[in-house]
């Protein structure tokens, strides 16, 4: 019990920072799934690294309003990754703190991931159909929320998710029959 | 064929190859990161007053944790990422002048040398401007106009690919302004500039300029479905101002509707 009245006497004088060590923990413990979300999203893994990091700055600089608005400050996070490489995409590459992105090419193994085609094809699509096709199959979300995350209506997603679909049916039928 | 694409777009992204490595220390990187924009967001409330000039001058200069030299995947360049995200600000009595970090990075030149602060007078002004940046008008940022094809820009001079992007938005930033970039489009050339930050429109609004600047410059303004104010201009081109959730424009572009390089 006295660690307890230490940790609520702690929390009293450092006020904020202890928000701060709530917001590390959450950081520590989202970071990887964010990166293998944030690689889908944008299709390279540097793009995530900065997308991800700079969506949790920005929520840690705000951090005790997120969790007091948001709820589900993963959940929150993760909309505001897609909203954030939606509306804009890559604006300034930033430094790289988050990820450790494998330096040699000769790792080929992990990227002939590069050469899947189905991956490469999601990669060529325009940001915001691929937003809709990662929500929709790696997040599992319906339409209707779909539409909430991105703030577009249901027939946006509707039709940029057939766009997209039909993008992928086309480009995997070529490089099938390239074979 | 009979590829289910459902099935196989779940299998991609089960696929363990997505993750991508957790760096040691990303954590204290992020936490750091999200104090400085707290604290920068606090010493801008706090300063307040129409006198406080408030510059973004290029002097921290950060490099990226990823070496210029360092291979990278296949089809992917790593660009040496400069971020100059400093603000100087101004007070009567003091300037606060940034550890000048340079020598760590030479590319696009635009950290400008900080001059030694002479203290002659009662204030030192250190602040140091960039080189003059060019207006952001409605045909386009200093060489590059929108429209423009990929070869034209290119032939500018002015502009540095990236290996992210699309078919439908090829991505570059410009040379000497790695902060800003262009996005051009193989049908429709160039759709889409997000200048500099020492950028200004013709009335006078850019990075740092306030709502009610922003306001009493464009007061026909509308807002889009994320936020952003949208300023019309001829032929189906807009300037777009985001204010991040705080009271500043901290996003510029300008940009036609055919452009696909977001939402």
């Amino acid at each position: 019990m006295s660690a307890m009245i230490e940790i609520i006497a702690e929390r009293d004088l450092q006020g904020e920072n202890v928000g701060m060590d709530e917001f590390a923990d959450f950081v520590a413990g989202a970071m990887p799934g964010l990166l293998r979300y944030g690689h889908a999203l944008t299709g390279n893994p540097h793009d995530a690294a900065d997308l991800v990091q700079g969506v949790l700055e920005k929520i840690g600089s705000r951090w005790s309003s997120v969790v007091r608005k948001a709820g589900d400050p993963l959940a929150y996070t993760r909309r505001s990754m897609a909203n954030a490489h939606v509306s804009r995409w890559r604006r300034t590459r930033r430094e790289n703190l988050v990820a450790e992105i494998p330096e040699a090419p000769a790792d080929r193994v992990r990227y002939a991931f590069e050469d899947e085609p189905l991956w490469q094809a999601l990669r060529s699509l325009p940001a915001k159909q691929r937003a809709v096709v990662v929500l929709r199959y790696y997040e599992g979300l319906s339409e209707a929320e779909i539409a909430h995350t991105l703030g577009v209506s249901a027939g946006t997603v509707k039709s940029q998710a057939s766009k997209a679909m039909g993008t992928l049916r086309t480009r995997l039928g070529a490089s099938a029959e390239g074979r | 064929m009979g590829m289910d694409i459902d099935d196989e777009l779940r299998r991609l992204f089960a696929d363990e190859r997505l993750d991508v490595p957790v760096r040691p220390g990303a954590t204290d990187a992020v936490v750091t990161g999200a104090g400085r924009r707290r604290k920068r967001r606090h010493a801008v409330v706090a300063a307040g007053g129409a006198l406080t000039v408030a510059v973004l001058v290029a002097g921290g200069v950060v490099l990226s944790g990823m070496t210029n030299s360092s291979s990278s995947p296949p089809g992917q360049q790593v660009v040496p990422t400069m971020s100059a995200t400093l603000k100087v600000t101004t007070t009567p009595s003091s300037v606060a002048v940034p550890p000048d970090r340079t020598g760590s990075n030479s590319a696009g030149g635009t950290a400008g040398t900080t001059k030694p602060s002479t203290s002659t007078g009662k204030v030192t002004t250190s602040v140091v401007k960039p080189p003059a940046v060019p207006e952001l008008r409605p045909a386009g940022f200093g060489k590059i106009r929108i429209g423009m094809s990929i070869a034209d820009a290119e032939a500018t001079g002015d502009l540095v690919r990236q290996d992210n992007g699309s078919p439908e938005c090829t991505n570059y930033t410009f040379k000497g302004y790695p902060e800003g970039s262009v996005g051009i489009s193989a049908t429709d050339g160039v759709t889409a500039i997000f200048p500099p930050h020492g950028a200004r429109t013709p009335e006078g609004i850019g990075h740092g300029s306030t709502l009610a600047e922003f306001r009493t410059a464009y007061p026909a303004a509308t807002t889009d479905q994320h936020g952003y104010r949208i300023v019309r201009l001829d032929q189906g081109k807009v300037y777009s101002f985001g204010f991040g959730g705080g009271s500043k424009v901290d996003e510029v572009v300008l940009y036609t509707d055919k452009q696909m390089c977001f939402g």
